[in-house]
């Protein structure tokens, strides 16, 4: 299944800090999986390279979808659908009616490839500073790929994500953001499915979620997959966002979209993440979902203390009173 | 309208629930004035079944790490031809 997009142009910004090498293999993979030139001789060597891995769901009809958020907003039965949506393995038949079943959640189609054609894209490193030299691997990087489509931003020092962000934002070009980590854990090859799912269905913000089925995380032990799954229970009951993953930070936003949610935002790290997404959501802004696999930590462990525990706790009671 | 005033709203509605049902008195008193707490308790049960069912169909990709080792491999070998430092960090 191909599409051709017309003149939509995809920012896409990578916050880096001491990821030398990892860097390196984003751009690659990146302009693996978005570079396909049409009716080239190389196209199909590229295509036959890509793995046949993303699902393509048709455009699923959301019957009840503009009638679910007006009912949203009226406070009737959010708390059985969102609790029971998002953690109940079927749903009961009563909410059956007032269900809208998100193109994520159906069955496993048969594989068909993702792939778009001529897709305008840029990428927007957004350095601080880090001493390892990342950024001359990106100037490297630039020579190799065109100084129109990768983009080095820095900054002097380390200023947290969402200033990052928003730095990234007044150099981005295109009319569509992509926002993702680049330590690896996100895939560059679920881009075209990102894209395809917006085009698609029109939404404003469309998310990777590693929680339902399609999608998936690799190299968290048992006590990181308990906290993960009573973390994402308790927002789910506190904070009915409509969304299946809060804290994942690969994301495609409209751009008015971003600037709009992004400048009412105060939180740091991950609950900035939550942050966006709820208020988002709060303000009625069309969020559709896409599955995609995490592969945590190529080296090293992510650690998850008491104080990032205390920290969640904090930010979710902040969003239960703010938003 | 914010989401703690739906909460609020919520449990206004769930008390007002229960003062009646104190009142007219459907079901005999000792039960109902334990009702509050049944609701909670079978709340929290709730949620730890969540979890614990959550715990177990959490998915997992553990083909994934494979797949990106091999698009590492590939992509420093594409890299080096090219001339970009792909030494590890």
């Amino acid at each position: 299944m191909e599409a051709k997009e017309e003149k939509n142009k995809y920012s896409i910004i990578v916050p880096t800090y001491n990821e030398r090498l990892n860097i390196a293999l984003i751009v690659y993979l990146i302009f693996k999986h978005l570079h396909i030139v049409a009716n080239s001789a190389s196209a199909t060597a590229q295509l036959a390279s890509i793995t046949l891995h993303t699902q393509c769901t048709p455009r699923s009809a959301c019957l009840f979808r503009k009638w679910k958020h007006k009912l949203l907003c009226l406070g009737i039965l959010v708390f059985p659908t969102s609790f029971l949506r998002s953690t109940f393995p079927v749903s009961p038949v009563v909410f059956c009616f007032f269900y809208a079943k998100r193109s994520s959640d159906l069955p496993f189609r048969a594989h068909v490839p993702c792939v778009l054609r001529n897709v305008n894209f840029e990428i927007i490193v957004v350095d601080d500073g880090s001493p390892d030299g990342t950024q001359e691997i990106v100037k490297q990087l630039q020579k190799v790929y065109g100084e129109d489509r990768i983009l080095l931003r820095p900054r002097p020092k380390k200023l947290g994500l969402g200033t990052a962000y928003m730095h990234g934002l007044k150099h981005a070009n295109g009319n569509f953001v992509v926002i993702m980590d680049a330590d690896l854990s996100h895939h560059p090859k679920y881009l075209p499915s990102f894209i395809k799912k917006q085009l698609e269905t029109g939404a404003s913000i469309v998310t990777g979620t590693r929680y339902v089925k399609g999608g998936g995380v690799h190299g968290w032990n048992l006590m990181r997959k308990l906290t993960s799954r009573g973390a994402n229970v308790l927002a789910q009951t506190l904070l009915w966002p409509g969304v299946s993953d809060l804290t994942g930070s690969f994301r495609l936003y409209k751009k008015s979209v971003l600037e709009d949610v992004i400048s009412s935002c105060v939180s740091k790290g991950y609950v900035f993440q939550m942050e966006m997404i709820v208020r988002a959501s709060r303000q009625g802004y069309h969020i559709e979902e896409v599955p995609i696999t995490f592969v945590d930590r190529v080296y090293g462990s992510s650690k998850l203390g008491g104080s990032e525990i205390v920290e969640y706790l904090k930010g979710l009671l902040y969003l239960l009173v703010t938003t | 309208m914010k989401h703690i005033v739906k909460i609020m709203a919520l449990l206004v509605a769930l008390s007002a629930f229960w003062i009646s049902l104190l009142q007219t008195s459907v079901l005999p008193e000792s039960y109902t004035w334990l009702l509050p707490f049944y609701f909670i308790v079978s709340l929290g049960c709730y949620g730890l079944l969540m979890v614990g069912v959550g715990l177990m169909r959490f998915p997992t990709c553990p083909q994934e790490a494979i797949l990106l080792q091999e698009d590492i491999v590939e992509a420093k070998g594409f890299l080096k031809g090219k001339g970009v430092d792909v030494g590890s960090d």
